[in-house]
């Protein structure tokens, strides 16, 4: 899986959890850059990622992402570690 | 030693110019013999306090950091949370806990001879707020956020530097320490920046709550009072607390620019929110997201699985604890709880609100959401100032059921409140909507930006309420 791919995907669930078709993301998009995005939906966004790619992650990992991006290396690191 | 005191600024101007006669290598040990003289002027032996404090926290810090193994560093971070929570309950809850542990055995036992062993204690100033600050730093050392800081004068100018030290912003370690590793030197735009913030935190303080305190005390000095006067006074309070706070941190602010730093900014509009998730957005930021990064999201994301109730479960506790760090007593706690159903409701509500709002005009939607937010803040602080839960059903049962003419004790006292009120909240709607192009405090000509400041000041001695009335916060 490709960091692009990830961010498409990622992107996805966050047009479905956030009802907003317009979110673009990157890897460097935090919380303060989309506008429905809070702590409160963070929870639902976060579940979501990991239902979809049937992973788990870690408090501490979850308390480290700082943006887009950590979130899809954490991802990535992941299902590297699935695929092992 | 007030901010608005005389003494202060004597105590500020002389300060700042031993900092910037000093070459910059020794600007950080002059900053903490600074605080440590501003702190002694509040009540010297607290100085002990603060330096176990620093000293203990600064080897836990590199403790945590030096250690291979995740319990060996979730050791040091118990033992730091040992010590600080320890010391904030010891001075600020133990009475009040014990007092609800005899209550509570006294409903049970028929007859309790023993009293309570009460601590006649004084809570020491900012203890709270510096507690907060240094609690964010061992957990970001833990988290592997921050690197543990290895000069111990740097960690003591974190904790103590004065502009921040009694009623913060409660400031982050990895916004606050880089501060201190660059030189810094003299530039005239820090102290005039820092001076302007400064006019307006006194403007806030002096002319706005401290003219809105007359009025309280006035009416709440008399029993009976009608209706319209306990609504106007209750409305009056937010802007009072409004006024205080954000008065208070902008002098904090300039004052910590005037050295060359830059805190965090603790208001953001907070009466211009939408709803009260907003509000808690942009009122005491640097509490509230303290509350969120430490507590509402370790909770919420620990317990994910349960949905929604993990965004529920988290909002109670997490505001739980902001109304109990207000202070130890029932009213902070159902202030607080009041906050979390408002979110709960909020977030429960969403979707239906989100379908209101496409069917209304945007501006009418916006407006009418302003309004039920101020007038939900306004509501949740008449149990935030009541010392019982009497007194506040007593303020609301007066608003509804005693009509009878309105108090007035003067129309110039009205008119300095209006036109107090009136120029705040005019900045506020400026910056948050940018509806006049023209604009005088920041306007590009440097004749009339300078010359709004000058009548600001003129205002500032002309209505200004100069008998050295204590800030709300400092009681936190």
């Amino acid at each position: 899986m490709t960091s692009d791919q990830s961010i498409k995907d990622i992107t996805k669930i966050f047009i479905g959890i956030l009802e907003d078709d317009s979110i673009v993301l990157n890897k460097h998009s935090t919380i303060n850059d989309v506008d429905a995005w809070d702590s409160l939906n963070h929870i639902q966004i976060i579940t979501a990622i990991e239902k979809y790619y049937k992973i788990r992650f870690e408090l501490n990992e979850l308390l480290n992402f700082k943006n887009v991006g950590d979130l899809c290396d954490g991802v990535q690191k992941k299902m590297e570690m699935k695929n092992i | 030693m007030l901010f608005t005191s005389i003494v202060y600024f004597l105590f500020l101007g002389s300060s700042l110019l031993g900092y910037y006669l000093l070459p910059s290598k020794y600007r950080v040990y002059y900053i903490i013999i600074v605080s440590a003289l501003f702190y002694m002027y509040v009540k010297p032996s607290y100085l002990l306090l603060i330096a176990f404090i620093i000293i203990s926290n600064y080897a836990l810090g590199i403790q945590i950091e030096k250690s291979s193994y995740r319990h060996q560093k979730s050791r040091f971070l118990s033992i730091s949370l040992l010590i600080n929570l320890g010391i904030l309950i010891f001075f600020k809850y133990w009475n009040f806990i014990i007092e609800n542990v005899f209550q509570l055995i006294g409903l049970f036992s028929a007859k309790s001879t023993t009293s309570p062993p009460f601590l006649d204690v004084i809570l020491p100033i900012g203890l709270s707020y510096y507690i907060f600050q240094i609690i964010s730093y061992n957990i970001d050392i833990y988290r592997g956020t921050i690197k543990a800081e290895k000069n111990i004068f740097h960690f003591g100018t974190f904790v103590l530097f004065f502009p921040k030290l009694l009623v913060g912003p409660i400031e982050r370690a990895n916004l606050f320490l880089p501060q201190l590793k660059k030189s810094i030197s003299f530039d005239k735009e820090n102290i005039i920046e820092g001076g302007k913030r400064i006019a307006w935190g006194l403007f806030k303080k002096l002319v706005v709550a401290d003219r809105i305190s007359i009025f309280q005390t006035a009416v709440f000095a008399q029993q009976g009072q009608s209706g319209s006067t306990l609504f106007f006074a209750t409305i009056l309070y937010t802007f009072q607390v409004y006024a205080d706070f954000s008065g208070y941190t902008d002098i904090a602010l300039g004052t910590a620019r005037m050295f060359g730093f830059n805190l965090m900014e603790n208001f953001k509009r907070p009466l211009l929110a939408i709803n009260m998730s907003d509000f808690w957005r942009r009122w005491h930021i640097s509490l509230s997201s303290w509350v969120n990064d430490y507590i509402f999201n370790p909770l919420a994301l620990n317990h994910r699985q349960w949905g929604k109730w993990a965004v529920f479960y988290a909002l109670i506790i997490s505001f739980t604890v902001i109304g109990i760090w207000h202070g130890a007593s029932w009213n902070y706690i159902l202030f607080g709880l009041l906050q979390a159903i408002a979110l709960i409701y909020e977030t429960i509500t969403k979707r239906i609100r989100k379908k209101i709002s496409k069917k209304m005009r945007r501006v009418i939607y916006h407006n009418i959401s302003i309004l039920f937010t101020f007038l939900f803040v306004t509501f949740s602080l008449i149990i935030f100032r009541s010392t019982t839960f009497v007194e506040a059903m007593n303020i609301i049962d007066g608003i509804f059921s005693n009509p009878g003419s309105f108090y007035s004790d003067g129309v110039s006292t009205f008119l300095f409140l209006i036109i107090g009120c009136g120029i705040m909240m005019i900045y506020d709607i400026q910056e948050e909507f940018k509806i006049c192009s023209f604009s005088f405090f920041s306007n590009k000509n440097w004749v009339i930006q300078q010359a709004s400041y000058a009548v600001l000041i003129i205002y500032i001695l002309i209505a200004g309420v100069f008998d050295g009335g204590q800030f709300i916060y400092f009681a936190f």
